[in-house]
């Protein structure tokens, strides 16, 4: 039996190399790490309304997306990062306080609007870009992603088989009344002529609620601002 | 495993001997961790949905498990009896969170896909276990060969049942399409219940039924 002296000590250097190395390989990586994180969500913008060449990537992006921040209300702010809003954050915010970013993509005059989110999944975060016709009603894509869904259930969210059933949907009536896409239950559902619908998938039902959810919470956060660009046009 | 060199020209003892042949062979068969000690369930029904997730799920469990195994195998003689298990699990932790970190700077979408369960390998039974049972009282050599025999044996398994799921789930294999179109034109649908946990249920216990049945002597050996 080791006495409690050499225990302690024990102990307290273990726990200083252990830590040490840690925090060595985590610092070290971790500009490589946000890159990868930026540009991921980069890609995720782009890859809404078209083809990514992860190559030309960085020179893409700033080539062909604008980046604005509005409030609430659907003035514009100026002197604000995009990137540097983090979307939960700012939903805690009073109203007034609020500031929602907005992607502007335009290539040979044709505008495309990408609106990002974030809700809540079955275990944790998921967000998405969703890419809007120049009516700023019609879905021209959608790009999920999720930090913890079950892999090959809700993590389904994010494959193209499952963005695809966006494509084409709207999120406003004849009306001009915000009417955001929910998911339907299980799979297998006719959504033809259901424009406000999309098919959903078996065995994700609650990670599915929380992308219907994320719809309604966070388009009606950006109704003014559509209605605010609507006549600019 | 290619370093089973059989006999260097010189006729001197072999890279590996008998015995250590057998630690790096039997957990793969007569010892397996998931079929045979039934440990490390948890995750084995969790990802194995696709090849892909599952085969960097059990590169990563491989490298704790042996890493692990040498650590505490090199330390065994001076770890204090009453801190033992915390120790082991302040190692296992350390190089979960390694490997955490150098996929999400290497392998950002397969890291983003493996989500939790890379962090749970923390808590995966097989790490602890084989620290407790093998690592403690043997040469850091011998513990090595039997970290990657316990991570290539739950890597196997991992890899069986991942072909079932995603074929028949999804129809693809590493993400490629293998079922034709033409199948599904016919009528044939992906099916469902592949792509839930039970599935991996009934795969593994299919898989030690026949284990068993070929081998009539690991039958009540568990």
């Amino acid at each position: 039996m080791h006495s409690n002296k050499y225990t302690v000590i024990y102990a307290s250097v273990l726990t200083a190399v252990v830590g040490a190395s840690l925090a060595v390989a985590v610092s070290g990586l971790k500009p490589r790490q946000e890159r990868n994180a930026l540009m991921a969500n980069r890609r995720a913008i782009l890859q809404t309304v078209m083809d990514v060449n992860p190559q030309t990537l960085e020179a893409d992006y700033p080539a062909l997306v604008t980046e604005r921040v509005f409030d609430l209300a659907g003035q514009e702010v100026s002197g604000v990062e995009a990137f540097s809003l983090n979307l939960r954050d700012e939903a805690r915010k009073t109203r007034a306080e609020q500031r929602l970013p907005l992607f502007v993509f335009s290539r040979d005059g044709v505008k495309r609007y990408i609106v990002p989110m974030q809700g809540a999944g079955l275990w944790g975060p998921i967000g998405a870009y969703l890419a809007l016709e120049a009516d700023l009603s019609t879905i021209y894509g959608i790009a999920f992603s999720h930090e913890k869904e079950t892999p090959g259930l809700g993590a389904e969210i994010d494959r193209p088989f499952f963005e695809d059933r966006y494509k084409g949907k709207k999120i406003y009536d004849k009306g001009a009344k915000l009417e955001p896409v929910v998911v339907l239950r299980g799979s297998g559902n006719n959504t033809a002529g259901m424009p406000h619908a999309v098919d959903g998938l078996t065995g994700a039902t609650i990670t599915l609620s929380g992308v219907s959810q994320m719809f309604r919470d966070e388009l009606s956060r950006y109704d003014r601002i559509f209605a605010s660009i609507r006549p600019a046009q | 495993m290619s370093t089973q060199i059989q006999t260097p020209p010189n006729r001197t003892a072999p890279v590996l001997s008998k015995k250590q042949r057998k630690l790096l062979s039997d957990p793969i068969g007569d010892t397996n961790p998931i079929t045979i000690q039934v440990l490390g369930i948890c995750s084995a029904l969790a990802i194995t949905t696709q090849m892909r997730t599952s085969l960097v799920m059990a590169l990563s469990v491989v490298f704790v498990v042996a890493c692990s195994n040498v650590a505490i195998s090199l330390l065994r003689n001076g770890i204090p009896e009453r801190i033992r298990m915390i120790v082991q699990l302040m190692v296992v932790a350390g190089l979960v969170v390694l490997v955490d970190q150098v996929l999400k700077a290497f392998a950002y979408d397969i890291s983003r896909q493996l989500s939790v369960y890379i962090g749970l390998i923390i808590t995966n039974c097989i790490v602890m276990g084989r620290l407790e049972a093998f690592a403690l009282s043997n040469r850091p050599r011998d513990a090595l060969l039997d970290g990657i025999g316990n991570g290539v044996g739950y890597g196997a398994i991992l890899m069986v049942v991942a072909f079932f799921r995603e074929l028949f789930g999804a129809g693809t294999l590493f993400g490629y399409q293998v079922v034709p179109q033409a199948f599904y034109d016919a009528g044939y649908r992906n099916n469902g219940i592949m792509l839930t946990p039970a599935a991996a249920m009934f795969i593994i216990g299919i898989i030690i039924w026949i284990h068993r049945a070929r081998r009539p002597k690991l039958v009540d050996i568990s």
